[in-house]
């Protein structure tokens, strides 16, 4: 229940042993690593750092150009934990350097192509363009020619000259047209943009271009100029994309080589970075670092066993580390759960880390997230088309290793399965009663037609069900709260706050007190000595919080003799004033608190009830678009849409305020989140 | 009847908070600035608004296409923007649309000027305009293609721009640069935004001078920047080119500039003493001098984002939230596309985080 136990290394190995230490801790992938002087400060000018590797930066930059060269491909490489590490040595970065660089100037040698050919096809679609607007018909050359930005010229080319006309024109938008071969002349229709015609006529001119007037025959030829253009567009395209192919193959066909580089680059990295954390003397290097206290023994053997013994190690209590620095180390907090529940760590963790030694929620917001959902939306239908996107979803998503998405499906998971049980127990299927009810049944109670259960009659007796389960979630988290509180020995904060003992006095003498009204038809209050005890006693003893922290730190600075340095404590007018103020806003907070805490978890009888009424309502617009008794197509289209729209739109709805729940109502009672995660360097990071 | 600024600005202001939600995070920025190469960042925008970057550098290897494609997209945004306002909104987000335009009108410009006066191969320009009416109808192939100034007036007949570039025109001949039309075009546009202040109510002319006024500050300072790097600080013009409207930067001071010496003065008086120390500077260092007018402008930008953020923050049915969203997206665009460019020249992570 509570964050795991952590333990301090303190290891002192000689310098020979630095780089077998280095890659056991790595292999071993258990050590959250720490500067030692952070803990032992009066070190701090004992130690040198170790030198930084000429190559860690080159390591590191040909690391991530791999990565990119291969992501653009949607590929990602990822250290499997079987690495030998042992034999592991990084060789020949020069070499590797410039095999990379290689591969990069290949690809961008295609890349170059591309937008080569890219500038073709845009100046073509130019020539299109104008052509298409101004509605080119080659039979009116002369209209066209007053009339538009395009010109057009026809003539006579010497064969040999043809091939070097076409690659000058190049530059500019052009469309050449070959008609016929006569001798060693081609006859051609050149067709290019006006603004271009001083350039492309110099071209012509030193081609040997012979210009003439369109025949008569040919002024009724089917040109079919567009499609010509389109086919020259769809055939540039072609080989551009042809060499895009070729780019990635480049990628693809390094893919095995790529990889073992980038392991060892990867490996070579780690190991600098568990180095970065050694400190030196002149023939040893020390380290330290944090590990679950279960983990204590193997790292320890792993240790001694790669130094032959020859080392030094020390072990301290996150108590004793916390003592040494007066609480200004942070212990990093290992959340142990069963991995079933990784994606409700994951709603946990997406608020805050836990402080160390603090209550984990992540088991109790399984069942309190569960639940919730299940009360709002409870249906085996669209419950088991929701575990099934979620299995798929998280299927899908486990190829491209994105833990959060993979999580955030098997939530979905989850959710669907908890809806289909939920069903099960309000018989409800795609919004139709269709099977008996396990617990009541939603249906019946929402229009009025009886739930067939004795104790659930009506809307009301949902919303009971709903605030004594909020009621319960409240408790719960003022529990989880003394825990942590009596851990942390914070006994002001245990006894005078919201949600310490005097807070959960008021807040059940407050559920005494209004069970007591309901059975009294609200026209009568608990006797005086009741309401005395139930809540003008707690709710005095609260204003008492200041004036006792007041006590507590004047006894601990007699203690530590600060009041010899002049500072005294005085009662003053102004300090009353705030005394009372800090009273009046704290009742106001736990009343007005606690009163919208619960009546907040009405909410969830409210989305029960609408989801029911939309199915109902659904199912009615569905009738009147078919006319009658009986759905015909269009009807069934209409109860298909509204149950897609009701796991699309209510899923996400509901799946949030369970989630505002957790985090609002649950989470503000007992949660710290400042607390730091445990991250031992290993080979997955 | 005169509507509420409730249904005015309730449906828009829905939509651009829900917007807000995807934009770029500090994270990925630090992601797009570190990548190595070009190819990296662009992978990294995938699953944003922005992977069709990468798809289109993939497909054609041309990074100014993908450049073209961020415009065209900056402008649907707007686009879209603009048919879900109605009344005074709509009128606004037009008119801020219209510096899409004006921007595009100037790279039209200097195509035409290029090719006719300077007689320069702008063919791989052409290719690369944007072609689609933005607020106003101009005739985009008739000014790339147009012979003679006529035909471009011609084809700037149904906007408002046309008088501004007769008139300007004699100058950009006797100077030989279009930088002086530009800098009127850009006047223009943001007198016409200073004008539309007058159909909205207090509170939000109020937020709207504020915005715009940074803005035109920063406009300035850049144009200052640029003037005194390449043209020197004698300029005689440079009264002329200040744009009036600013918020926090005095006009008048500014517009009286005619030496290092007074830029110095500017810097010490124009801002308040708290954001920038002089005692730094050595004012003889026009190294100095421009470095004290780049750290105004990251000033005014960082006090430009605030000012957003704040009419974000504030009363949710008023043209803050356009605002603020404009404000803030235009720089996520800005910012995006000084990557982009920054991966294509090979400038190192740590250079474009400092020119960030």
């Amino acid at each position: 229940m509570l964050t795991e136990s952590m333990s301090y290394l303190i290891a002192v190995v000689r310098d020979n042993d630095k780089e077998d230490v280095s890659k056991a801790l790595l292999k071993l992938g258990v050590l959250h690593m720490v500067d030692v002087t952070e803990v032992k400060e009066d070190w701090r000018g004992k130690l040198a750092e170790l030198p930084v590797a000429s190559t860690r930066g080159r390591i590191e930059e040909l690391r991530k150009k791999i990565e990119s060269m291969v992501r653009a491909i949607g590929v990602s490489f990822k250290l499997k934990d079987n690495v030998d590490l042992k034999s592991y040595k990084i060789e020949n970065i020069e070499e590797k350097e410039e095999k990379i660089n290689k591969i990069f100037e290949e690809i961008d040698e295609k890349r170059e192509k591309q937008r080569l050919i890219q500038q073709e096809i845009m100046k073509y679609e130019d020539i299109k363009r104008n052509i298409s607007g101004t509605g080119l018909d080659i039979s009116s050359l002369h209209l066209v020619k007053e009339y538009s930005f395009i010109e057009i010229k026809y003539g006579d080319i010497p064969l040999e000259s043809y091939d070097s006309l076409e690659k000058e024109l190049k530059s500019y938008p052009n469309v050449v047209i070959p008609l016929k071969k006569e001798d060693n002349n081609v006859s051609a229709l050149i067709i290019f943009m006006k603004r271009n015609s001083a350039e492309i006529e110099e071209i012509l001119e030193k081609s040997g271009w012979n210009e003439k007037a369109v025949p008569p025959e040919l002024k009724n030829y089917d040109y079919g100029l567009l499609k010509n253009i389109d086919e020259k567009i769809i055939e540039l395209r072609r080989q551009q994309k042809e060499i895009a192919d070729e780019a990635d193959r480049v990628v693809f066909d390094h893919i095995d080589e790529l990889e073992r580089y980038w392991t060892e680059l990867r490996i070579a990295e780690l190991i600098y970075k568990i180095e970065s954390y050694f400190k030196r003397t002149s023939t040893t290097v020390i380290f330290s670092g944090w590990v679950p206290t279960g983990k204590k023994e193997i790292i320890e053997k792993t240790i001694l066993d790669v130094t032959k013994g020859k080392c030094y190690i020390q072990w301290l209590s996150a108590d004793e580390v916390e003592k040494i620095e007066h609480r200004k180390v942070k212990v990093p907090v290992s959340l142990k759960n069963p991995r079933v529940f990784a994606p409700f760590q994951m709603l946990v963790t997406n608020y805050g880390i836990p402080e160390y030694r603090t209550v984990d929620p992540t088991p109790f917001v399984v069942f309190i997230y569960l639940i919730m959902f299940g009360l709002m939306f409870a249906d085996v239908g669209q419950g088991l088309i929701i575990a099934v996107t979620g299995l798929i979803g998280s299927l899908v998503y486990k190829r491209h290793g994105k833990e959060n998405i993979i999580n955030l499906f098997k939530l979905i998971f989850w959710c669907g399965l908890t809806a289909t049980f939920s069903g099960f127990l309000f018989g409800s299927v795609f919004g139709l009663p269709l099977v008996k009810p396990l617990w009541f049944n939603y249906h019946g109670i929402v229009l009025g037609h009886g739930s067939g259960n004795s104790y659930i009659k009506n809307i009301f007796d949902i919303i009971k069900i709903s605030v004594i389960f909020g009621i319960s979630v409240i408790e719960l988290g003022i529990v989880f709260n003394w825990i942590n509180l009596i851990i942390k020995r914070d006994w002001i904060n245990l006894i005078f706050t919201k949600s310490g003992i005097l807070g959960a006095w008021i807040f059940n003498g407050g559920i005494y007190i209004s069970l007591y009204m309901v059975k009294h038809g609200y026209k009568e209050m608990p006797p005086m000595q009741q309401l005395l005890f139930l809540a003008i006693i707690p709710a005095v003893l609260i204003g008492f919080k200041k004036p006792v922290e007041r006590i507590v730190e004047r006894i601990e600075i007699k203690t530590t003799e600060k009041i010899a340095e002049g500072k005294k404590f005085n009662i003053s007018i102004s300090g009353l004033m705030n005394f009372g103020m800090e009273w009046a806003v704290e009742l106001l907070e736990v009343f007005s608190g606690y009163l919208s805490n619960t009546l907040s978890f009405m909410r969830v009888a409210g989305f029960g009830i609408a989801h029911v009424s939309l199915m109902v309502a659904f199912y009615q617009l569905a009738e009147m678009a078919s006319g009658g008794e009986g759905y015909n197509l269009f009807g069934i289209l209409v109860i298909i849409f509204g149950n897609l729209l009701v796991i699309v739109l209510e899923g996400l709805s509901v799946g949030i305020q369970s989630l505002r729940l957790n985090y609002y109502e649950f989470f503000t009672k007992f949660f710290r989140g400042s607390g730091i995660l445990y991250r031992p360097i290993k080979l997955e990071a | 009847m005169p509507k509420s600024a409730i249904s005015t600005y309730g449906f828009i202001n829905a939509r651009l908070r829900a917007r807000l939600g995807l934009l770029l995070t500090e994270e990925k920025y630090n992601q797009l600035i570190s990548a190595p190469t070009l190819e990296e960042m662009l992978s990294y925008l995938r699953d944003t608004p922005y992977e069709i970057l990468e798809r289109v550098y993939r497909d054609t290897g041309d990074i100014k296409l993908a450049e073209l494609e961020l415009f065209k997209k900056e402008i649907a945004i707007f686009g879209d923007i603009l048919k879900s306002v109605t009344d005074k909104a709509h009128e606004i987000v037009k008119s801020l649309m219209m510096k899409y335009e004006v921007e595009n009108l100037k790279n039209l410009l200097r195509i035409f000027f290029s090719r006719t006066v300077k007689n320069q191969n702008v063919e791989n320009l052409i290719l690369y305009i944007y072609r689609e009416r933005i607020v106003h109808d101009i005739d985009v192939d008739s000014i790339v293609n147009a012979d003679s100034l006529a035909t471009v007036l011609d084809a700037l007949k149904k906007t408002p721009y046309q008088k501004t570039v007769e008139e300007e025109w004699p100058v950009v001949q006797e100077k030989g640069t279009v930088f002086f039309l530009e800098v009127k075009l850009d006047h223009l546009y943001y007198k016409n935004l200073l004008n539309m202040s007058g159909i909205l109510n207090q509170r939000d002319r109020y937020i709207f001078n504020r915005l715009i006024g940074v803005e035109i500050d920063i406009q300035n300072i850049d144009l200052i920047t640029r003037l005194f790097g390449v043209y020197g600080v004698k300029e005689k013009f440079l009264r002329e080119i200040l744009i009036p409207g600013g918020h926090r930067i005095n006009i008048s001071k500014m517009g009286s500039i005619s030496s290092s010496e007074d830029i110095s003065e500017i810097l010490k008086g124009t801002l308040p003493g708290s954001m920038i120390d002089v005692k730094d500077f050595d004012f003889s260092d026009k190294r100095d001098i421009i470095r004290g007018l780049e750290l105004i402008e990251a000033m005014l930008e960082e006090m430009m984002l605030k000012e957003a953020k704040k009419a974000l923050a504030g009363y949710p049915f008023s043209i803050g939230v356009i605002l603020g969203y404009y404000v803030i997206k235009t720089r996520e665009l800005r910012k995006l596309r000084a990557i982009m460019n920054a991966k294509v020249y090979g400038i190192s992570p740590d250079a474009l985080k400092r020119s960030l």
